[in-house]
């Protein structure tokens, strides 16, 4: 039986961080509190399986996300959201080629929520890989054993996430006016 | 001259091994990682205000609660004299088997019993309905459906209008608080949803949250991952379970089309 007064102890500090991710993988807050809920349902359930003094966080991040595929597959939702590879890669563009000059000017111009859903957007496993490092900065090699995939892929999903994030906020931008077109 | 390689600056951003001695001679690889830079950054700042409020943090601590992992403390325990054993210790049990029996009789006639029961009711039967033992009548035809139940059941209930972008999977009767019911299962495009129908009132169920929408009122409930609505139809109550939002749910049910009998 799970050492409850452990688990507060071990796994309820990253409530916050648990709960952020869920928002970067569902973009919907109520989702989201369902996610967080399922997830820490089943850390409970194992956390005879979690080792003292290992990362706490990463595991976590490991249960979130195997609860979320579990969630997609069963929802059976269609089309390339449901892509956990990386066979399939975002069709570049001339944005993604260009290099802003001035970015952090462009990118203060955005709200939160629009970041956010620009996040969302992304093909999941970049959505979460990009999280992962950038929000939560966790290690490659971390984010690596959460996402099940080599290091090597960690730093070229990272990489192409935020050329795609940078594409969807620069083509967000084109049509708001905040820089020409 | 060869640029830095996208997993190079990768390293860098995370502040890993010192860059190589390119990137001070080159703009075009400064300019790439101030731009990944502030995209990261950027990024961080958006998420920077998000925290498990209060709500979210009480309905988590009451679920796993519910999950009854029992709290055992892994501090070392203290011997316990045979005396106190039987001065402090028996009369604090006896005690304490009193709350045991009396709490949960208190809450029991104190809390909302019924809309939770409903709520994990329809749950069970939802999954049910998905699981591969499911006993379902297969059939695509709504016709073919409503006559198997009028066989079963001695109704014909409202089915979803086919057009409606939705398939039936086939139907089934189930038990609903011990009472036979109807319950068909739907494929849309944001999932498996099933459907109940009881000849209940739905104020019968006890579900406490209502919303109205087209001259109609719905009733809400939750369990678990399910989202229930429910409404009342032509002297029947039909509930639709799923892992999708409320709107979707109700959506469904504003299409579900009479029966001809």
């Amino acid at each position: 039986m799970a050492d409850r007064t452990a688990f507060d102890n071990i796994a309820m500090p990253h409530l916050d961080a648990v709960y952020r991710a869920a928002i970067a993988l569902c973009g919907d807050p109520h989702d989201a509190r369902d996610l967080v809920q399922t997830t820490y349902l089943k850390a409970l359930e194992r956390f005879e399986s979690f080792q003292t003094g290992t990362n706490c966080k990463a595991w976590l991040m490991t249960i979130l996300r195997n609860n979320w595929i579990d969630n997609l597959r069963r929802r059976k939702v269609a089309g390339p959201q449901l892509t956990l590879n990386d066979a399939i890669v975002s069709e570049p563009s001339q944005a993604e080629e260009a290099v802003w000059s001035d970015a952090s000017d462009v990118l203060e111009n955005f709200g939160d929520k629009d970041v956010i859903r620009a996040l969302s957007e992304l093909p999941e496993d970049q959505r979460l890989t990009l999280f992962l490092v950038d929000v939560e900065e966790l290690s490659h090699e971390e984010v690596a054993q959460i996402t099940g995939v080599a290091v090597g892929t960690v730093k070229s999903r990272t990489s192409r996430a935020r050329a795609l994030l940078k594409d969807k906020l620069w083509a967000h931008a084109r049509d708001v006016g905040l820089v020409r077109r | 001259m060869n640029h830095l390689t996208d997993e190079q600056l990768e390293d860098i951003v995370q502040g890993g091994p010192p860059p190589p001695p390119h990137l001070a001679q080159c703009q075009h690889c400064q300019a790439r990682l101030a731009e990944m830079a502030a995209v990261r950054g950027r990024l961080r700042s958006a998420f920077e205000d998000i925290r498990a409020d209060d709500s979210l943090k009480d309905s988590l601590r009451a679920a796993l609660d519910r999950a009854g992992a029992p709290s055992t403390s892994t501090q070392p325990t203290r011997k316990t004299p045979h005396l106190l054993v039987h001065r402090v210790l028996w009369p604090a049990l006896a005690a304490a088997a009193v709350l045991v029996i009396t709490i949960p009789v208190v809450i029991y006639f104190a809390w909302p019993q019924p809309a939770m029961a409903a709520g994990e009711e329809f749950y069970r039967i939802y999954e049910h309905n998905l699981s591969p033992h499911a006993d379902l009548y297969a059939g695509e035809s709504p016709e073919d459906l409503a006559g198997y139940l009028k066989e079963q059941l001695g109704f014909r209930p409202a089915l979803p209008q086919p057009e409606a972008g939705m398939k039936l999977r086939g139907c089934c009767v189930v038990h609903f608080r011990e009472k036979p019911a109807g319950s068909y299962v739907v494929e849309s495009d944001h999932g498996v949803i099933s459907i109940v129908v009881l000849t209940d009132r739905a104020s019968a169920v006890g579900f406490r949250e209502q919303v109205r929408r087209k001259g109609r009122t719905y009733e809400l409930g939750s369990f678990a991952k399910g989202r229930m609505a429910l409404v009342e139809l032509d002297g029947f109550t039909y509930c639709a379970i799923g892992e999708v939002s409320y709107d979707f749910l109700i959506d469904l049910l504003d299409r579900l089309a009479p029966s001809a009998d």
